[in-house]
């Protein structure tokens, strides 16, 4: 089978620092990502839990990733099932899987695998013997798209939880008795698990939710759970080194988790807040650790906001040797526009030509009703000192659509490229632009969380003219499809009822579809349809104060009252909270 | 900078890999060994290693090639980097499987710098000899002109429409399948081919790169010349084998050796 499909290696495991472990009697556990390998072993929240997990000695944890097309295919012809990486078995033989969902086009994906893995899809059809599925990622801030496939979903940091899930479920397989309702109810005990079979929903005939009724014996919701100190937490120093090149394929620390920043359209910077550090020292030790135990060339200082680290340019000093003697190339993923961000990508350039902004929005004004601390003599100065510094390419983050939007906005992005472009020709030129403009997606747990999304129509309208312009002025215009968005919106805000609609989606054949040459977009209509459910709900109709979202049941620092505040600054008083950005 | 060539097995876990990843976990088998790589000049600095001729994605290796440049005082750093040599294998590493990797303590560096990448290999790779030569020998690309392969599977005869079962066959003493189709392989004069690739189409003669051609109950074994603009793919001497009436059905791909010119 192997040697007929592409990029093989993506189905053997085998790696550098992967562990297998063969004792009989282990609680097996397994990690899936609804995507390639190369996307899934990207990601540093599955690295965390797989060798936590694994330095328990009665704990087995392997990892699978969504197979292509054309292995599904062989899979589906020879009636073989998924497997794991590590030790081959098949996921139905498993006893907890766990998902980690990133992103809301993957959950067709999920779908996918557990049919593949032998797994009964929904958590009703499972008995004793199927494995505990249970997802965590950002998704959790709305788990109920997928309520009906998931037993369980973890809101906020994994490693809080996830032992206590494997240690709950491992006495739960001990004694025989028991039954998967029992073990549901259990589970439900540990905070910041949620379990979507123990709460009903009802809804009113306007298609909102009338009232959420608990289980007699299950808790009202769940509060998130977080690492309350991360220099304290477990984080592996000998992760596993993939076969094939993957999209992020260096050594990765995170410098901290959550983010001051604030932005109003940021789901990340609301569910993982308050924002926790690691010290220089602790970083450097790891990152020396990593790179000994991997041969890796390249080294990631990660986090939500990378030059918001107060102790970043100790950091980079202190990588000197590192760097110098080792070759590795420090990366900043995430940098701000302005020019310290320049100057600190100056101290680490290893190979990172391209450098990315993201103004976001076109105004000054729209930026600080979106609670995007940045002001456009910033990003000018910004790009002048990337231009000095010999950054050969740039690359311009847009969002189209944003709540408070007017005309001028969509045309100050035109005008604000186009004074980059003079500024960078200014200060010597012979740098490369481009834009991605996108739609915005209104995201749960975030204060635009109420917010209509904009509709096809002027998405369409806005992104074709500004990509017109944009290449007539010589700047490269990308961003996701529009179909992609709206779509993307509706799953990030839907309720359960949106689950029937992904199951036929996958039942017609939605698989990768974060991929845009695998979307389609009428086959998301026809399964819409199909279930009675209509886009625009759940899309463009502002939602009062007072609605029952389907994600009130999941909850994480910044609350809905906070939220609201916030959504209300946005349109009243959108000044830059310049106290913040210090 | 010193020059080592090093001979090395492909494994399986290592065998579905490309050709880039395989130097990218040479590469970094050599980074974990913390030996004194020598590096490329330019914006993006890459340890010096060239590979021979590429291995292709399914197939194990026996005794594959690449040439790796440290810098000048590297028998100095090995030796204070690694000590000697006497631990056994993987015992700096639990996670390490196990692999014949350097014998007792010896100052023999080719030695030494086998142990030092076994012991930091990636699982799949296994480094059996290392030995410096001259800086200016040819590169390996230049000098390899020899490569002999194994091929496992089995056998259907497309014109009887039936698979050809080996045990079936060994028990009733018959003659290996195809037989008669490599012998008339080898005795042609000339084997036209159009070989398509992304690249573009192009018709080549395979005769002249076909010096052994032997076929068993379950197996092909092929010794292909092997010229730096390339040679013969495995799936081209499966081709010619399937336009003769015998298809061969792949479980798995070895190149057990490779021969080169010496200066």
């Amino acid at each position: 089978m192997l040697y007929q499909v592409e990029r093989p290696a993506r189905y053997l495991g085998g790696e550098r620092n992967a562990c297998r472990k063969e004792d009989a009697g282990l609680l097996r556990v397994a990690l899936a990502y609804p995507d390639l390998y190369e996307i899934g072993m990207s990601n540093l929240g599955l690295s965390i839990l797989y060798h936590l997990i694994n330095a328990e000695p009665d704990l087995s944890c392997e990892r699978v990733y969504a197979p292509a097309l054309d292995l599904e295919v062989l899979l589906r012809r020879d009636r073989e099932p998924l497997r794991t990486l590590e030790s081959g078995r098949p996921l139905g033989q498993l006893d907890i899987l766990g998902f980690s969902l990133q992103y809301e086009m993957t959950y067709p994906q999920v779908l996918n695998m557990l049919d593949l893995g032998g797994i009964p899809l929904r958590t009703a059809q499972r008995g004793p013997a199927d494995p505990v599925v249970i997802a965590g990622g950002p998704c959790a801030a709305n788990p109920e798209p997928m309520a009906h496939f998931f037993d369980a979903v973890l809101a906020g940091d994994g490693e809080e939880a996830i032992l206590e899930i494997c240690r709950l479920v491992q006495s739960w397989k001990r004694e025989e008795r028991r039954t998967r309702d029992e073990l549901l109810l259990a589970l439900s005990r540990i905070p910041g698990l949620y379990i979507p079979s123990l709460y009903r929903f009802h809804f009113s005939r306007d298609g909102t939710i009338e009232a959420i009724e608990p289980h007699p014996q299950g808790p009202m919701g769940v509060e998130s759970r977080r690492v309350k100190d991360l220099e304290t937490s477990f984080f592996p120093t000998r992760p596993i080194v993939p076969t094939l090149e993957t999209v992020h394929d260096r050594a990765q620390v995170e410098l901290f988790r959550g983010c001051l920043r604030g932005c109003r359209f940021c789901q990340a910077g609301f569910i993982y807040r308050p924002r926790r550090m690691r010290s220089a020292g602790l970083l450097k030790r790891q990152a020396e650790e990593i790179i000994a135990s991997t041969g890796w060339e390249e080294l990631g200082l990660v986090s939500l906001s990378s030059c918001d680290y107060p102790h970043l340019e100790e950091l980079l000093k202190s990588l000197g040797p590192l760097r110098a003697e080792q070759r590795v190339n420090v990366s900043l993923p995430s940098l701000r526009a302005d020019s310290f961000s320049v100057e600190v990508a100056r101290l680490a350039q290893g190979h990172q030509i391209t450098l990315t902004f993201a103004p976001e929005a076109g105004s000054d004004r729209l930026r600080q009703a979106i609670g995007k601390q940045l002001l456009e003599e910033e990003i000018l100065t910004a790009v002048e000192q990337a231009v000095r510094c010999r950054f050969p390419r740039i690359k311009l983050y847009f969002m189209i659509g944003l709540p408070t939007e007017r005309e001028e906005d969509v045309h100050g992005i035109l005008a604000l490229v186009e004074r980059l472009r003079r500024r960078a020709k200014g200060a010597g030129g012979g740098v490369k632009f481009s834009a991605a403009v996108s739609a915005f997606v209104p995201k749960p747990q975030t204060p635009f969380q109420w917010e209509p999304m904009e509709r096809l129509e002027g998405i369409r309208a806005k992104r074709s003219f500004l990509r017109d312009r944009l290449r007539r002025m010589g700047t490269e215009a990308g961003g996701q499809q529009e179909e992609l968005s709206l779509l993307e919106g509706v799953l990030a805000r839907g309720d359960r009822r949106v689950g029937e609609a992904i199951f036929f989606a996958w039942q017609e054949g939605a698989r990768l579809d974060g991929w845009s040459d695998h979307f389609s977009f009428a086959r998301w209509q026809s399964a819409l349809t199909r279930c009675g459910l209509e886009p625009s709900f759940y899309l463009h109709r502002t939602r009062p104060r007072e609605e029952i979202l389907p994600w009130s049941l999941v909850r994480f620092p910044a609350g809905p009252a906070y939220l609201w505040r916030e959504r209300e600054r946005a349109y009243s008083d959108p000044q830059p909270t310049k106290e913040a950005k210090e | 900078m010193t020059r080592w060539r090093l001979l090395y097995r492909v494994g399986w876990d290592l065998a579905f890999a490309s050709h880039l990843d395989r130097w990218r976990a040479i590469s970094r088998s050599a980074r974990r060994a913390a030996l004194p790589l020598a590096y490329s000049q330019g914006f993006h600095q890459r340890p010096r290693l060239a590979m021979g001729p590429p291995l292709p994605v399914g197939a194990c290796g026996e005794e594959e090639l690449a040439d790796l440049y440290l810098e000048d005082d590297s028998q100095q750093q090995c030796d204070t980097v690694h000590g000697p040599m006497s631990r056994a294998p993987g015992q700096e590493d639990p996670s390490l499987r196990s692999r014949a990797c350097f014998g007792p303590e010896t100052k023999d560096f080719g030695l030494n710098l086998c142990g030092a990448l076994n012991n930091a290999a990636s699982p799949g790779l296994e480094v059996r000899q290392a030995w410096s030569l001259p800086l200016e020998e040819r590169s390996l690309t230049a000098c390899t002109y020899h490569a002999r392969w194994r091929m496992d599977g089995w056998w259907e005869h497309t014109a009887a429409g039936h698979h050809v079962d080996a045990g079936y066959h060994a028990a009733a003493g018959w003659v290996v399948p195809a037989s008669e189709v490599a012998q008339a392989l080898l005795a042609a004069p000339s084997l036209p081919l159009h070989r398509i690739t992304p690249k573009g189409e192009k018709d080549l003669d395979l005769r002249p790169y076909l010096l052994a051609l032997q076929t068993g109950l379950e197996s092909i074994e092929v010794e292909l010349l092997v010229t730096p603009s390339g040679g013969v793919r495995w799936e081209e001497i499966c081709r010619l084998f399937q336009e003769r009436g015998y298809r061969f059905h792949l479980c798995g791909l070895c190149r057990t050796s490779l021969k080169w010119f010496s200066d």
